[in-house]
């Protein structure tokens, strides 16, 4: 046990109070989180903003509630704040009778599923955007969604996105037609590669 | 220990390679996670996943569930588990999203293989897939290949990361 220390007699040396010795902390964990919000009051847009380019790819993980009065509303997405015809998407769903598939044309945002005020829960989106920082690509968004419901309107869909712009990803829009409810959360986690 | 930590990352150089393999990874994870951004130099458009370089389709089996953007489709084989990536036919400049779970890779039962992948274009089609995969080996996972199937290369540009996820001690236990 140390009980006392004393200092080196040699001027040389340079003392620290800290392990770290001015260092920054060590990670090896791949996975960051970046920032979550988490509303306590009907909010009609959430954004990301001011993105670390540091990571090699994104994700974010939404749990959120619409107060459109549906079991199954939609969910705008916008990078950079680009509201142009600038964003594609296909999508496989599922809604526990029958699956479909389907395109959108260019379209001025991402669209995806949320809860809506009607549904029995919230519902949950995992969104993987690869290669985010990269300046020479368009960027490839993969997309899983849940809406859960005990009678109707309840769907499951994985979905695909295309952003037609090359520049690195620095800001993410969330937009509800009709504000998203109180204990809506967004998360945005970066992943090392 | 943190939960999930990289192991390593392989980007593709204008070698144009049919093949991706992680090798010499720890064995002290809980499960296996492969994140791949790629495209193929052909139209062909498949990456399929074998195991500790078992080239052997017959020890493999697969579940599929895919879209087009228009249809849907599920289908089942004795062969490599795969999914679709962006093809040279496909918008330019563009690459397909995949993940590969490999969970429980240290176990000695057989491996189950979780596939999730989309690819986009600017078209009216733009595939997804959802794939549950089996190998009949029941050693330790110790390579993982992606494999372009049969024809094509993986495309410069493509990238492949390899993650350890490590099971929590906090709470309830389980073995």
């Amino acid at each position: 046990m140390i009980t006392s220390m004393k200092r080196s007699l040699q001027s040389s040396k340079t003392w620290y109070r800290s392990m770290l010795a001015g260092n920054p902390k060590m990670s090896y964990g791949a996975y960051d989180l970046i920032s979550t919000t988490l509303i306590s009051s009907d909010t009609g847009a959430i954004i990301f903003s001011d993105i670390p380019q540091t990571y090699k790819h994104l994700q974010l993980r939404v749990v959120s509630k619409s107060r459109d009065s549906a079991v199954s509303a939609s969910m705008r997405i916008r990078f950079n704040d680009i509201a142009t015809g600038s964003y594609r998407m296909h999508t496989l769903k599922g809604d526990g009778l029958t699956v479909s598939s389907s395109n959108v044309a260019l379209a001025q945002q991402f669209a995806f599923r949320t809860a809506g005020d009607n549904a029995d829960g919230f519902g949950v989106s995992i969104m993987d955007i690869a290669n985010y920082a990269d300046s020479v690509n368009y960027k490839t968004v993969r997309t899983m969604t849940t809406v859960p419901d005990s009678t109707d309107g309840r769907e499951i869909s994985l979905n695909s996105g295309l952003f037609l712009i090359t520049a690195p990803v620095t800001s993410i829009l969330f937009d509800a037609l009709n504000d998203f409810i109180a204990g809506s959360r967004f998360s945005l986690y970066g992943i090392k590669g | 220990m943190a939960a999930k930590e990289l192991l390593g990352t392989i980007v593709v150089d204008a070698s144009a390679p049919t093949t991706i393999t992680f090798t010499s990874f720890p064995s002290d994870g809980t499960d296996l996670l492969v994140v791949l951004s790629a495209r193929d130099t052909t139209t062909n458009g498949i990456v399929s996943v074998q195991l500790n370089g078992d080239t052997t389709a017959a020890n493999y089996s697969r579940r599929l569930l895919i879209s087009n953007g228009v249809s849907v489709s599920s289908t089942m084989a004795s062969s490599f588990p795969y999914g679709n990536i962006v093809n040279s036919g496909q918008t330019a400049n563009t690459f397909g999203s995949m993940q590969v779970l490999l969970p429980k890779y240290t176990g000695s039962a057989q491996k189950t293989i979780s596939i999730q992948a989309i690819t986009e274009s600017s078209s009216t089609t733009g595939y997804a897939n959802l794939v549950s995969g089996n190998w009949t080996g029941t050693a330790a996972i110790t390579s993982v290949t992606l494999t372009k199937d049969g024809v094509g290369s993986f495309a410069e540009g493509t990238t492949a990361s390899l993650y350890k996820i490590t099971k929590g001690s906090g709470g309830a236990t389980v073995a």
